[in-house]
């Protein structure tokens, strides 16, 4: 099972603010494999958030939003609440929320940390996989997560490695910083850069060993 | 103090680059130096420098302190976790280094041990929040540390790294150390004045001081190399002309950084030598630019 935890109202709250309205999209995941928490989750947090004066266009759950196609996220748009929108908050694990990301055009918001998934990384491999840190920072980084594109790790902006684009460690890879900003220019946000990544919490990375000694104890493994 | 206090009084400032040996005798670092005195202000000592192995900064800037060097510490993010490098902060603040200059380093695999687990527990701004705190007296979690470390803190920006995007975020990082506590830059080596000017139209708004890299091209082939191989370097071919059609080589290579440095000297209040292994030379290219 992959291992969600649920941020709460007010971190998300602290994070997108009042002033925009948001489209929020769930996803009731994939039996036996992770539990998003689909349309109850979904609402207890809409309401939660509307007492804090965050204001909504509107909801959509799916099934599996880290399988849907780029095509048809990117339809998503069409929807009229969903294009009245400034920001899409999602509540799926990161695969989804890197998902409507690229296909978005958007500021995009995690509403939930993704902590551990063993033996598995997220079905959705269009641009990068999950490295379950547990502190989600593609809120700072255009939906494109920093530890997958910067060899580095690096959160506040590229190394000065990079040459003609290229990443100073393999130069068959675009810098990803490089690339967060080209597409956070295409949207307008390049403000979103200058914002500072706290150090992140290597003890939100321990679950995984946690949930190997509870597998252990239980007779499950090796 | 030196060192601070030029570069507070717009006086212009001139640094050195010197490597820590690979081994335990630092003769040749030291007698090096030496030939320096009285003509730069300071030396840095650089910290694990292209990913290689070779003894630790702060060693070799004690031993240089003792000679009567004001020094330049670098601190890598590379290597240490959050908890080394205030550990490293403090041992280097004990033994009297007064100036700092924090950088992230280059990746691991790039040097002489790529199987080491690069860390980048930090990253550059990061640890520049976290000599704040502990110039207040706490440490990253906010327990108290008995003696303040109070550096005097640069960092480094790359002013010609290729392309606009790449300047932009160059920019934005820089404006983010600063914020974060940054308060003089050095830069990678220049060659192209021009783009070099463009970069400062765009930085000199931020405030902090930079010392421009300066470093000889000593053949036209390494100057082809550095084109091909070193990220935010460009030397013009023109220079790369006046390399390869050169007679007396070493006289047309030190003339030729003599005369980038004279003119970086008026563009910035200070600069930054890379001898790149001509640091017996670097007093005649001082002399060539008449400083």
């Amino acid at each position: 099972m992959i291992e969600l935890e649920t941020r709460s109202s007010q971190d998300i709250c602290s994070k997108i603010g009042r002033e925009g309205r948001v489209f929020f999209i769930g996803c009731s995941g994939r039996k036996g494999l992770c539990s998003p928490g689909g349309e109850s989750r979904l609402q207890k947090l809409r309401g939660e958030l509307q007492a804090l004066g965050v204001r909504f266009t509107g909801t959509v759950v799916w099934d599996e939003l880290c399988t849907k196609g780029l095509d048809e996220l990117s339809l998503l748009g069409q929807f009229r609440q969903a294009g009245q929108a400034d920001l899409f908050l999602v509540l799926s694990c990161e695969a989804g929320v890197q998902a409507v990301a690229a296909a978005a055009g958007k500021k995009t918001e995690a509403a939930l940390r993704t902590l551990s998934a063993p033996g598995l990384e997220g079905i959705w491999g269009e641009e990068g996989l999950c490295r379950l840190c547990g502190s989600c920072l593609l809120d700072l980084s255009g939906g494109l997560c920093p530890l997958y594109f910067c060899p580095k790790g690096l959160l506040n902006g590229p190394c000065q490695g990079a040459s003609r684009g290229r990443c100073e460690v393999d130069s068959h890879n675009p810098c990803g910083w490089e690339r967060v900003y080209e597409r956070l220019k295409a949207r307008g946000e390049l403000g979103i850069l200058g914002g500072y990544a706290e150090p992140r919490d290597y003890s939100k990375m321990l679950p995984l060993f946690r949930l190997r000694s509870q597998l252990a104890a239980e007779g499950k493994e090796g | 103090m030196r060192f601070q206090q030029r570069l507070e009084q717009g006086k212009f400032t001139l640094t050195c680059e010197i490597a820590p040996p690979k081994g335990t005798d630092a003769a040749e670092r030291i007698a090096e130096a030496e030939i320096l005195k009285g003509r730069v202000d300071a030396v840095a000592v650089t910290d694990g420098k292209g990913s290689v192995m070779a003894m630790s900064a702060s060693a070799l800037a004690h031993l240089l302190q003792d000679r009567g060097w004001e020094t330049l510490l670098y601190l890598s993010c590379r290597d240490r976790s959050r908890m080394a490098l205030q550990a490293e902060l403090l041992g280097a603040a004990a033994l009297g280094i007064r100036n700092l200059v924090v950088v992230t380093g280059d990746y691991a695999s790039l040097g002489d041990h790529p199987q080491t687990k690069p860390v980048f527990d930090l990253d550059s701004v990061q640890l520049l929040i976290a000599l704040r705190g502990m110039r207040e007296g706490k440490d990253m979690m906010g327990n108290p540390l008995q003696g303040r470390p109070d550096f005097f803190v640069g960092a480094t920006v790359s002013p010609v790294p290729g392309s606009e995007a790449a300047l932009d975020l160059q920019l934005m990082k820089m404006e983010k150390k600063i914020a974060a506590g940054a308060r003089f830059f050095q830069t990678q080596p220049i060659f192209d004045l021009g783009r070099f000017e463009r970069f400062l139209k765009r930085a000199s708004g931020l405030g902090a001081p930079l010392l421009a890299g300066v470093m000889p091209l000593k053949s036209a082939s390494m100057a082809r190399f550095v084109n091909k191989n070193m990220p935010g370097m460009a030397v013009p071919e023109t220079m790369i002309d006046e390399l390869s059609q050169a007679t007396d080589r070493v006289q047309v290579a030190v003339n030729l950084c003599a005369r980038i440095l004279r003119e970086v000297k008026n563009l910035c209040p200070g600069a930054h030598l890379i001898p790149a292994g001509w640091e017996r030379r670097i007093p005649a290219i001082l002399d060539a630019a008449q400083l």
